[in-house]
């Protein structure tokens, strides 16, 4: 499973939200998920790939989309590691 | 049994409050695991106890040592409840100190003691085992306060100070997990007679229980049956509250 399947599988877990559904485009508002929904999925994505993500960083993602580049760099450079 | 198939994690469980609290939850079918921390050597012991209590009464139990100021070690007993048993259901902070002493007595030591046991240990094991509430959509967060965290008192002002913020700690996170169906309430406890209280002097306990309307002195078993009843589903709609347990002394 690629890195973007495995968010969607997280994100569309905790916002209740079919994974179909959910493409780059798609934002936590339009998916109508809380403050407490994207802590939650930030939380699981950092867990997931043993990565953090700061809050400043969180609050630049415009959309899934945003998220999921932000994720795949962190998990390259750690593999570089 | 109400709380059958529950998981419940006490702090502070091998004795006090904490102890009567873990056989309490048991008493309502839920599994206990029984927080104590090895810095007394007695503890280890109390806290075998506790479970070979809970065991005779035909539930299933285990002892986690853990220090909860320390973030690392809160988080290795949360995931040790969670390799065992999958969940945590029921939060209980009870784990607490004192270091008793007036304020220009006060060492930066006690106050630090005493803030980082009672009030920082509430929210590292809050804060650990609250995303295992989230995915399930179901939990229960009981705070032990104390009534000296709401009419405070002298000598005691690190104590009071923590019990305070404890009160702080339960109203907002009640606030923020609300959405979740995770309650969070603070139970204050006045005078209750525990090796906590025996410390003190006698004239002190005797002017204590001069305030108590119900003219006894608590016991620890007063105490659980409250959190037991907070626990359980009944209590459902109740979130963010202080509910103080004193015999009367300070409604």
């Amino acid at each position: 499973m690629t890195v973007e399947d495995q968010i969607r599988e997280i994100v569309a877990r905790i916002t209740h939200v079919d994974k179909s559904i959910i493409t780059r485009e798609s934002t936590f508002k339009g998916m109508k998920a809380d403050s407490l929904d994207v802590v939650q999925a930030l939380v699981a994505v950092e867990e997931a790939f043993e990565i953090e993500i700061p809050d400043e960083e969180a609050q630049k993602f415009k959309n899934f989309g945003d998220f999921v580049s932000f994720v795949e760099k962190q998990v390259a450079q750690k593999e570089k590691v | 049994m109400e709380l059958e198939g529950k998981v419940s994690l006490v702090t502070g469980a091998s004795r006090g409050i904490g102890r009567a609290i873990a056989l309490k939850l048991a008493n309502l079918g839920s599994k206990v695991a029984v927080n104590y921390r090895s810095t007394e050597a007695s503890n280890k012991a109390d806290a075998a106890n506790v479970v070979e209590s809970i065991i005779r009464l035909g539930r299933e139990a285990m002892p986690v040592e853990a220090d909860i100021r320390d973030g690392e070690a809160v988080k290795t007993m949360v995931e040790q409840v969670i390799a065992k048993w999958d969940k945590i259901d029921i939060l209980v902070n009870n784990a607490g100190i004192n270091r008793d002493t007036l304020l220009l007595r006060m060492s930066d030591d006690s106050w630090d003691d005493v803030l980082n046991t009672n009030l920082r240990g509430a929210y590292l094991c809050t804060k650990f085992a609250v995303r295992y509430m989230m995915r399930q959509e179901w939990g229960r967060i009981i705070n032990i306060s104390s009534v000296v965290g709401r009419v405070g008192n002298a000598g005691q002002s690190n104590y009071a100070a923590a019990k305070g913020g404890i009160i702080a700690f339960t109203k907002s996170i009640a606030r923020e997990m609300g959405s979740r169906n995770i309650t969070a309430n603070a139970v204050a406890p006045g005078f209750i007679v525990t090796e906590m209280t025996n410390k003190l002097p006698p004239e002190r306990r005797e002017s204590m229980l001069a305030m108590i309307p119900l003219q006894r002195l608590g016991q620890p078993e007063d105490v659980a049956e409250l959190v037991g009843f907070l626990a359980t589903e009944r209590a459902g709609y109740i979130t963010g509250q202080v509910i103080t347990i004193d015999g009367g002394a300070f409604p």
